[in-house]
C-alpha cells in the first residue's frame, strides 16, 4: 500500500538543506508541524483543504520573510558598507534591466534588420523583440541585486529576487488574461519569458558558492 | 533570568500571547494562539512572535509526544513562563495606572 508523504514533508526537506538550524527549530518546524496537525483534522472539501494548505504555505513565506528582513537588519547594521550595498541593490537591479533591454532590444534590432533589410517597425516585431529581450532584462535584474547585495545576505537576496520576477511575470501574465475571452499571447509569452531569466539566474546562483 | 540589562520591551503581540496563555493556564500550540487571538495574531507572524518571545524567556516551548510513528513532525506547545507571568502583571498593572492618571 502506497502511503503519501505528510503535507509540508518537502519544504521541511528543503529547510534542512537551506536553512541554518536556527531557522529551522524557530520557524519552519513549529508551522509545518502545524500545519500538519491542522490538515489531519481537516474534514472539508477537497478545495478547503487546498486553501487551508497554501494558507500555512502562505504563513511559513511570510515569516520567513519577516525573520530575514529582522535579521538581515540585524546583522549589517554595524556595517555602513554593507547598508549602503542594500540600499544600492534595487537601484542597481532596476538600472541593469533597463540596460539590458536597450543592449539586447537594440542588438537584436540590428540583426533582425540586417536580416529582413529593413527596420523593425511592425507590431509583430516589435513584440518578438520583446519578448526575447524580457529573460535578459529579468536576469539582469536579478544578477545586479544578486551581485551588489552583501555576500553574508546573498542567498535571502536571491529569493527575494525570484519573488520579485515572479510577481513581474505573474503581472504580465495576468494583464494577458484580463480581457477574456481576448488573449493578449504576447504578453503571456513575455510574462513567462521574465520567469525563465528570473529562474535560470536563481539556478545559476545558488551554485555559486563563497571563495 | 534574563541575560542582560537592556530594558525589556513587551510588543503587543507579545501581550497578547501572553494573555491567552494566562488565561488557558495550559499550553498551547502556534494556530491554536491564533485561532484565539481573534484577529489579533496572524500566521505570519506568530512563529517569529514566538521565537523572540522563546528568546526573552517570556515563554518556553516543548516538543508534543507521539506514540505512533506517523512520520509528522511533533507540534511545539507553549506556555508561559513564571517570568513572563510576573512581566504580563507588571505590564497591566503600569498600563492601568497609566491609563488611570491620563483619565483623572
Amino acid at each position: 500500500m502506497t502511503r503519501h508523504a505528510p503535507v509540508g514533508s518537502r519544504l521541511r526537506a528543503w529547510a534542512e538543506r537551506h536553512c541554518s538550524p536556527e531557522v529551522l527549530n524557530t520557524l519552519i518546524l513549529p508551522v509545518v508541524a502545524d500545519l500538519q496537525f491542522e490538515d489531519a483534522l481537516w474534514r472539508g472539501d477537497a478545495l478547503s483543504r487546498w486553501v487551508l494548505r497554501c494558507r500555512g504555505y502562505l504563513g511559513i513565506a511570510q515569516a520567513l520573510g519577516l525573520h530575514y528582513i529582522c535579521d538581515g537588519r540585524a546583522s549589517v547594521k554595524h556595517s555602513k558598507f554593507a547598508l549602503l550595498r542594500l540600499g544600492l541593490m534595487i537601484p542597481a537591479a532596476l538600472v541593469a534591466a533597463f540596460a539590458a533591454q536597450i543592449i539586447v532590444g537594440r542588438g537584436l534590432g540590428i540583426v533582425l534588420g540586417v536580416l529582413w533589410r529593413r527596420n523593425i517597425t511592425d507590431d509583430w516585431l516589435i513584440w518578438a523583440a520583446k519578448t526575447v529581450t524580457s529573460p535578459f532584462m529579468s536576469a539582469a535584474f536579478f544578477g545586479a541585486m544578486w551581485w551588489v547585495a552583501p555576500p553574508t545576505r546573498r542567498s535571502v537576496v536571491a529569493v527575494g529576487a525570484l519573488v520579485a520576477v515572479l510577481l513581474w511575470g505573474g503581472l504580465l501574465i495576468f494583464g494577458a488574461v484580463t480581457e477574456w475571452p481576448r488573449f493578449h499571447g504576447w504578453l503571456f509569452n513575455m510574462g513567462l519569458a521574465l520567469w525563465l531569466g528570473g529562474g535560470v539566474t536563481f539556478w545559476l546562483v545558488r551554485r555559486v558558492r563563497p571563495a | 533570568m534574563r541575560e542582560n540589562d537592556t530594558p525589556l520591551v513587551l510588543h503587543p503581540k507579545e501581550r497578547v500571547v501572553l494573555e491567552l496563555l494566562a488565561a488557558k493556564g495550559d499550553r498551547m500550540y502556534g494556530l491554536e494562539l491564533v485561532a484565539q487571538s481573534r484577529g489579533r495574531l496572524k500566521r505570519g507572524t506568530v512563529y517569529v512572535t514566538l521565537g523572540r518571545m522563546q528568546q526573552k524567556g517570556l515563554i518556553e516551548a516543548e516538543q508534543e509526544k507521539f506514540t505512533d510513528d506517523s512520520g509528522l513532525v511533533p507540534r511545539r506547545m507553549y506556555h508561559a513562563t513564571r517570568f513572563g507571568l510576573r512581566v504580563l502583571e507588571v505590564w497591566t498593572a503600569a498600563a492601568r495606572s497609566l491609563s488611570l492618571e491620563v483619565g483623572s
